[in-house]
């Protein structure tokens, strides 16, 4: 059966709370995932034989430890649940707020980012979706997958892309947790609305991180932006009867690595002096916020996210150079997130890396 | 909301945020400050800030 994508095509998840153990991805704060591609890789190391004496061939084949990889891609879109993804790649998600306008359904949840996303402060996923979409009751199930990874991107007056990468322990092909009704009778988080860089009220704003507070004398133009957060994670194995070739929770190890970078207009070193600030090492914090339609009567759906340090990547500045006479000269403005000590003007509370806030219509937490 | 060693002996302080008009007429929340008590009740009646525990114009029951 031709494997095309359908409506009958779903992809759901629900919040663990021990890894390794499924959970039916159904009812409250299950979600229905829009994805534009997931992708599967990995599988068991081989172990061939090793003895002398059969001709080269192979007589016997074990299987080693089952690393899982997972990819997922969507497009940035206001009110959806990939926001759930994002904060368990962040890893601290506060409450939602109490209404922004009294009675009208508009609520705001702050993301940070936590030193750890492991044991206590693990936030991991049952993530299952259908196959064989005309026979039906046929699903691939990841009982335990954690996410380390998540980029956003973005053109001016384009849809975004966020992709996520993850580990997952094991690929369950038959006796699911989840039901195959389970799936199909998931909603989708309405309304559903696909977020465009290129708004009235759109900006990227950004100063000296010791400046002041950021306001639309700091107005930036660029064409496209790039933020990604990766922290890595190291899988662990050991002796468990059954279960030794999959992964215990996956463990942080090493440093968290957040790099974003904004491509310029032009070379105008009235509006951003990047080179001047690469060369100086200055620190600068920024401001990228989009917005959608209203709820209700009370503010718009939006996507603010603040980034209170930004050291300028140490490489040459891409774009200052001159490629030919027929090219314009668009400047690369990256730079790594950095933790600060104190929270910059402006962003009261803000100190690592990166804070994301969104507007939205749901009244809860979205890892609850 | 926030507190310091100097709020302890002054007057407390907490952390709003403006609301403020976008260019499309539309009303949303632009930077986080840090206010004494009283400016920041003063500021919300004024509809220029929100507290995060209540709606944009109400004053947080337990700050009064």
């Amino acid at each position: 059966m031709a494997g095309q994508t359908t409506n009958d095509t779903i992809v759901g998840f629900k919040k663990i709370s021990t890894w390794g153990t499924a959970v039916a991805v159904t009812s409250t704060n299950a979600f229905k995932l829009k994805v534009s591609q997931l992708s599967l890789s990995g599988g068991f190391g081989v172990i061939n034989t090793r003895d002398t004496g059969f001709g080269k061939k192979i007589e016997d084949v074990a299987r080693g430890v089952f690393t899982g990889n997972i990819t997922v891609s969507m497009d940035l879109s206001y009110n959806q649940p990939w926001t759930a993804l994002f904060a368990s790649v962040m890893g601290t998600e506060g409450n939602a707020s109490s209404e922004i306008t009294a009675s009208q359904g508009d609520y705001s949840h702050t993301i940070d980012l936590s030193d750890s996303i492991s044991n206590s402060s693990m936030i991991a996923w049952t993530l299952a979706f259908t196959t064989e979409e005309s026979v039906g009751a046929k699903l691939i199930e990841l009982p335990s997958v954690k996410f380390f990874s998540a980029s956003i991107s973005q053109d001016v007056n384009a849809q975004g892309t966020v992709t996520f990468q993850g580990f997952f322990d094991k690929v369950v092909t038959s006796g699911w947790t989840t039901s195959y009704a389970n799936l199909t009778g998931l909603s989708g988080t309405t309304p559903y609305e696909i977020a465009i860089l290129g708004g009235t009220n759109h900006y990227l704003r950004m100063n000296a991180s010791s400046g002041g507070s950021l306001s639309g004398s700091n107005d930036i133009p660029i064409q496209n932006y790039t933020i990604t957060l990766n922290r890595p994670l190291s899988t662990r194995y050991a002796l468990r009867a059954a279960n030794s070739s999959y992964t215990y929770e996956p463990l942080d190890l090493g440093l968290i690595d957040g790099q974003v970078s904004f491509r310029l207009l032009e070379i105008n070193a009235s509006t951003l002096d990047h080179l001047a600030n690469w060369s100086a090492a200055t620190d600068q914090k920024a401001e990228l916020f989009i917005d959608g339609t209203q709820i209700g009567s009370g503010v718009n759906r939006s996507i603010k996210i603040q980034l209170p340090a930004l050291e300028p990547s140490p490489g040459l500045p891409a774009g200052y150079d001159i490629p030919n006479n027929n090219s314009f000269q668009n400047p690369i403005a990256a730079f790594t997130m950095k933790k600060r000590s104190a929270a910059p003007t402006g962003m009261s509370g803000v100190t690592d890396y990166i804070r994301a806030i969104f507007i939205d219509q749901r009244s809860t937490k979205w890892t609850a | 909301m926030s507190s310091s060693d100097e709020a302890q002996i002054g007057e407390e302080l907490v952390v709003v945020v403006e609301v403020v008009e976008r260019p499309d007429g539309s009303v949303g929340l632009g930077n986080s400050l840090e206010l004494t008590m009283s400016e920041a009740i003063e500021a919300i009646k004024a509809g220029k800030v929100r507290a995060e525990t209540a709606p944009i114009g109400v004053v947080p029951a337990d700050w009064e």
